[in-house]
């Protein structure tokens, strides 16, 4: 518990030097730490790029994030899908429980109410270009492409999987995989 | 210019290379480094902005994921180049978000730009560089560094004024050893004219080495050389000519004054005597002497006159020429009983007609006189052609002349067989007459007894044949 305090902490200096986000969405009362992994789920996809001719790439059609099992995000994944605009795409966010509802999306969190049934998701969204991101301790070793964690110093850091992104036919950008922890 | 006037040629043509050799390798060099300084600069500038967009590239997601540590650790990497002082990221919104102090050097306080800029401070460099990850911009990069560039381009600047100070030793060299295709001619002359003038010896001749206007020089001064030297001579001749002239004057008036002396001293004798034949007789003696006088100082006073009184030129035909003196002579032809031969076709000869009828009066006069003991005396007058010039001849078959007084038959007073009358003028004048003309006269004989001719040109580009009608 007294960890969880330490790290909120940390988060919200993190946001106050950042000033990412609208004032608005600064000052809402949702929790620092989603809103900064909302923030980081949109930055992922910046140096992110989704095979150009698969079935998602309709560019009029929205960019779709799905949230699978219970939502941590409480509202403020929804407010970033609604004041940003991915690749030049409106933002839908799914929340869905089953991983048969998981495709088609660009990117699927994976709520660590789901820790259990990793293996299953991944299998279904394997070799495709979906980036699967979460936020529990294995998740990248276990074939996830992104995984949170926060560092000792408090900062929200992140671990990729580089061989499992290639592997799915995502492009990730250099300077992304050089900045993550790489995980193999 | 003045100051010039006493550098030789030597030092001038060397002077004016030089002159042109510094001014255009300053100019050239000048706009060198002009061009040089500017590029210094710019290449500082360029390696500067392409290391702080490296630089740049590596902070992106730093600043993208708000990882300020992250930027100070890339930023931290800039210690391998030693040159950069401080380098600073800026944040979007110009808010510093970490920096880079190298060791000893302090914090520098600098506006942040956003857009990509440079400013020279003496040695240092500022520079800004935004920061773009796909079209947005996630902040500036700010370098200060020491670029050395005031000894860069004073290095430059000492190399730039060796090379130069190098070319003009070499162009001096060059000038000093090349100047001598020009000056060395010149300068021969010179000293040429100077050993002329002093030894005043006109014999020299200036030894041509080049077809230009030098050589031409040589050329000019040659032939004035030649002048110079012909005149020389002329004036050598004509003195000699002026002794000997006065003192023949002298010595031949002399004698008839003798003789008229001599028969008054007589004449006053027989004056004494009575004797009145012998005085009638010595007094015909005193009035041929004086005849002789009289004669004597006509033909001198004709020759002298040769020179200045020249009539107009004109067109004559020779035959009228030899047609007019052959009545002239026709009585000592017939007193000789000399039969004349005038050759049928005689060109037309220009020149003053009078001067030109009394060559051949005295040639005809002289011919006919020296006959001597010849039975059947024959004259003959003719031309022919001899290269380019026409010679005209008088032939006859006289006495003949010792090809030894070939040149002093033309001499004033300078007869050779004294017992033959005349004053011993007439070949004098003609000489004269030949020379006014601009022609040459001389004689071929082949000795005693063997016959005269005089031959003579009067060269005219109007010279032409014609036909006898």
């Amino acid at each position: 518990m007294l960890e969880l305090v330490f790290k909120k902490r940390a988060v919200i200096i993190s946001l106050s030097i950042l000033c990412l986000w609208s004032t608005a969405f600064a000052q809402s009362a949702k929790s620092p730490e989603y809103m900064l992994k909302s923030a980081f789920l949109e930055k992922f996809t910046q140096f992110t790029d989704w095979p150009e001719n698969s079935e998602l790439s309709d560019i009029s059609q929205p960019f779709v994030i799905s949230v699978i099992g219970e939502n941590p995000f409480k509202g403020s994944l929804k407010q970033m899908s609604q004041t940003r605009k991915i690749k030049n795409r409106k933002v839908e966010i799914r929340y869905i429980s089953s991983t048969k509802e998981i495709s088609p999306c660009h990117i699927l969190f994976v709520s660590a109410s789901k820790k259990d049934q990793v293996p299953a998701i991944l299998l279904a969204v394997k070799n495709k270009p979906i980036l699967t991101v979460s936020e529990f301790k294995g998740f990248a070793e276990k074939g996830g492409h992104i995984n949170f964690y926060f560092t000792k110093k408090g900062t929200l850091h992140f671990e990729i999987n580089e061989a499992m992104v290639r592997a799915s036919g995502l492009r990730m950008h250099l300077l992304l995989i050089e900045i993550a922890k790489i995980v193999k | 210019m003045g100051l010039l006037r006493k550098v030789s040629i030597k030092n001038k043509i060397v002077m004016v290379v030089l002159s042109v050799c510094s001014l255009t390798i300053g100019l050239g060099l000048s706009l060198d480094f002009i061009y040089s300084t500017i590029n210094i600069k710019k290449s500082i500038v360029n390696n500067t902005s392409m290391s702080a967009k490296l630089t740049g590239e590596y902070c992106i997601t730093a600043l993208s994921f708000n990882y300020p540590d992250r930027a100070g650790e890339i930023l931290e990497k800039l210690n391998s180049m030693p040159q950069i002082l401080n380098g600073y990221v800026y944040d979007e919104s110009s808010n510093l978000f970490a920096s880079y102090n190298k060791a000893g050097e302090n914090p520098v306080e600098i506006p942040a730009k956003k857009e990509a800029s440079h400013r020279f401070e003496g040695d240092y460099l500022h520079l800004w560089e935004p920061i773009f990850f796909r079209g947005k911009h996630l902040g500036t990069l700010y370098l200060r560094v020491y670029t050395q560039v005031t000894e860069k381009i004073r290095n430059h600047f000492i190399i730039m004024v060796s090379v130069m100070f190098g070319l003009l030793v070499l162009s001096y060299v060059f000038a000093v050893t090349l100047q001598r295709i020009i000056s060395g001619p010149i300068l021969k002359l010179a000293q040429m004219s100077r050993e002329i003038s002093s030894k005043g010896d006109y014999s020299f001749r200036a030894q041509k080495k080049s077809e230009d206007e030098v050589g031409v020089l040589y050329d000019e001064f040659n032939s004035m050389l030649d002048v110079i030297q012909s005149r020389e001579e002329e004036l050598e001749s004509k003195n000699a000519e002026l002794e000997r002239f006065t003192y023949t004057v002298s010595h031949d008036l002399k004698s008839p004054l003798i003789t008229i002396k001599g028969f008054l001293g007589l004449l006053e004798k027989e004056a004494a005597g009575g004797n009145v034949d012998q005085m009638k007789k010595d007094i015909s003696r005193i009035a041929a002497a004086a005849d002789t006088m009289q004669e004597l100082l006509d033909e001198l006073l004709e020759l002298s006159r040769i020179g200045r009184l020249i009539n107009t030129p004109e067109e004559v035909p020779f035959k009228d020429l030899v047609d007019d003196a052959k009545r002239l002579v026709e009585g000592r032809l017939i007193e000789k009983n000399v039969r004349l031969e005038i050759e049928s076709d005689l060109p037309v000869i220009f020149g003053d007609r009078n001067r030109l009828r009394e060559i051949l009066e005295n040639l005809l006069d002289n011919s006919a006189k020296n006959m001597g003991e010849q039975s059947r005396p024959c004259i003959k007058v003719g031309s022919r052609p001899d290269g380019k010039e026409i010679v005209f001849y008088v032939q006859d078959n006289g006495i003949g002349i010792d090809p030894e007084y070939h040149d002093q038959v033309f001499g004033l007073f300078d007869k050779l067989d004294q017992s033959i009358e005349g004053t011993g003028v007439g070949l004098a004048i003609v000489k004269r007459i030949v020379e006014v003309h601009k022609g040459r006269i001389w004689v071929e004989s082949e000795g005693e007894g063997k016959g005269t001719t005089f031959c003579f040109t009067i060269p005219d580009q109007r010279i032409k044949k014609i036909k006898e009608v």
